[in-house]
């Protein structure tokens, strides 16, 4: 009875616009993406690299990079708290607590993520892609631009995943970004606070907004697979 | 020796040697193509046109060459401009066919405009005008013939590299394909076709036999 009161409440202050609510969601966002805009250039690169060069520890490489997908998001806040703190190696740029330390963190986790599954859709590719480009005078560079866009529908795919696992992690967010009130809350760590105060009402408000967040990357990622089918 | 820019000649290769995992597939003495020819290149499966054709696009390193020049290039450029290669079985991007046809006109950067202009010429005169808004990699074998030739034409390029450009054609495709590729020589554009059917307007008969290079005028 009182997770249904609290799911009503949820659901008005939901449809209010509640400014608070609006802040929260909106630091996730952005914090996310900003990951994601950070993360996607290397790990584009690198999925490039990795499908097109054969070279000697590029096994190894790949089986630390699988390995990296299931890393703790807790354990790459910790590491990054202690290169972020005051006495850390990265301490001048004063970024603890900060959305940047945040969007940092994020991109770290999502890194491993964009570069497997680009490269899985770029090992997919034909290798006639990159000699018609070039015998039509393409630079390398052009070249390999040409051979991502080819494999653009599972870039995207790897890109939504990246966008879910970044928007849902809590363990990072809350140990460089510190939860702080109109500056670094954002859902996830927003979800832990209210819950842990009781406020189950916001809680699950938050609750709703990220599984609406994650129903439409999924959604998405359904279309990008879909219209990326061969008939 | 480099012999390019005499008697127009577009391209010359000396001493051209390349192995796969220790076979020799091929060793050319020498091989001439001026501004204008007509080769058609010859050989059984796995003799090495394919093999040939690439290194002459561009695409494929030879293990040794003393000399490889194309127009004047003192070193044959990788992904040669001015040359363009066609696979047994083309690739099309995965777009429309103007955007296929117009992809290394804006490499070059050709204007707007201009390049609008020339892609429709292209494709009007290999017959896919029609689908020019249509995915190309959704077309028949016959006429993702034709778009790659069109995005050939396009650029006009000195010479053209076929590489069996009537395998797995209908009998129509064949006849439409063999009324293109004569006309790609137009403007003085070489062009060398890796096929087992005989060319009526060849200039030289190139076969390759165990790696060598039989070249008849």
């Amino acid at each position: 009875m009182e997770a249904a009161t609290a799911t009503a409440q949820a659901l008005r202050l939901l449809f209010s616009g509640d400014e608070e609510l609006l802040e929260i969601i909106g630091v996730s966002l952005s914090v996310s993406l900003s990951a994601l805009a950070l993360a996607a250039p290397p790990a584009l690169f690198a999925a490039y690299f990795l499908a097109c060069r054969n070279f000697a520890g590029r096994r190894a490489l790949l089986a630390v990079l699988q390995s990296l997908l299931s890393f703790p998001t807790v354990a790459v806040g910790l590491i990054l708290y202690l290169l972020l703190s005051r006495r850390g190696v990265l301490g001048a740029w004063e970024l603890l607590f900060t959305p940047a330390a945040m969007a940092l963190g994020q991109a770290v986790i999502v890194f491993p993520i964009l570069t497997v599954f680009a490269l899985a859709a770029l090992q997919k590719n034909d290798s006639r892609a990159r000699e018609t480009a070039l015998t039509l005078g393409a630079g390398s560079f052009r070249a390999a631009l040409t051979e991502i866009g080819e494999a653009r529908f599972g870039v995207i795919a790897a890109l939504l995943t990246g966008f879910g696992r970044a928007v849902s992690e809590v363990g990072c967010a809350l140990m460089v970004g510190g939860n702080i009130a109109h500056y670094t809350r954002n859902i996830t760590t927003a979800i832990a606070l209210e819950t842990g105060k009781g406020k189950f009402a916001e809680g699950i408000a938050l609750g709703i907004v990220l599984v609406a967040l994650a129903l439409a990357a999924s959604a998405l990622l359904s279309l990008a697979q879909g219209a990326g089918r061969r008939e | 020796m480099n012999n390019c820019g005499e008697n127009n000649i577009l391209l010359f290769a000396e001493g051209l040697k390349k192995s796969f995992a220790g076979k020799t597939v091929l060793d050319i003495g020498e091989l001439t193509v001026r501004g204008g020819e007509s080769v058609v290149l010859s050989g059984e499966n796995g003799s090495g046109k394919t093999t040939l054709l690439k290194i002459l696009a561009g695409l494929l390193r030879p293990d040794s060459a003393r000399a490889l020049a194309f127009a004047g290039c003192e070193r044959y450029p990788r992904g040669a401009p001015h040359s363009s290669y066609l696979h047994q079985s083309p690739y099309l991007f995965s777009a429309s066919v103007r955007a296929n046809v117009e992809y290394g006109l804006r490499r070059a950067g050709l204007p707007g405009e201009k390049r609008k202009q020339k892609a429709e010429d292209a494709m009007r005169w290999a017959g896919v005008l029609h689908l020019a808004s249509a995915r190309a990699d959704r077309l028949s074998g016959g006429e993702q013939r034709r778009a790659a030739l069109a995005r050939i034409r396009a650029l006009s390029p000195r010479l053209c590299l076929l590489d069996e450009p009537l395998a797995h054609l209908d009998e129509e495709g064949i006849k439409r394909a063999e009324e293109l590729i004569p006309q790609l020589r137009k403007g003085g554009c070489a062009v060398v076709t890796a096929t087992h059917k005989p060319f009526a307007d060849a200039t030289q008969q190139w076969r390759l036999q165990n790696g060598k290079l039989i070249c008849e005028q």
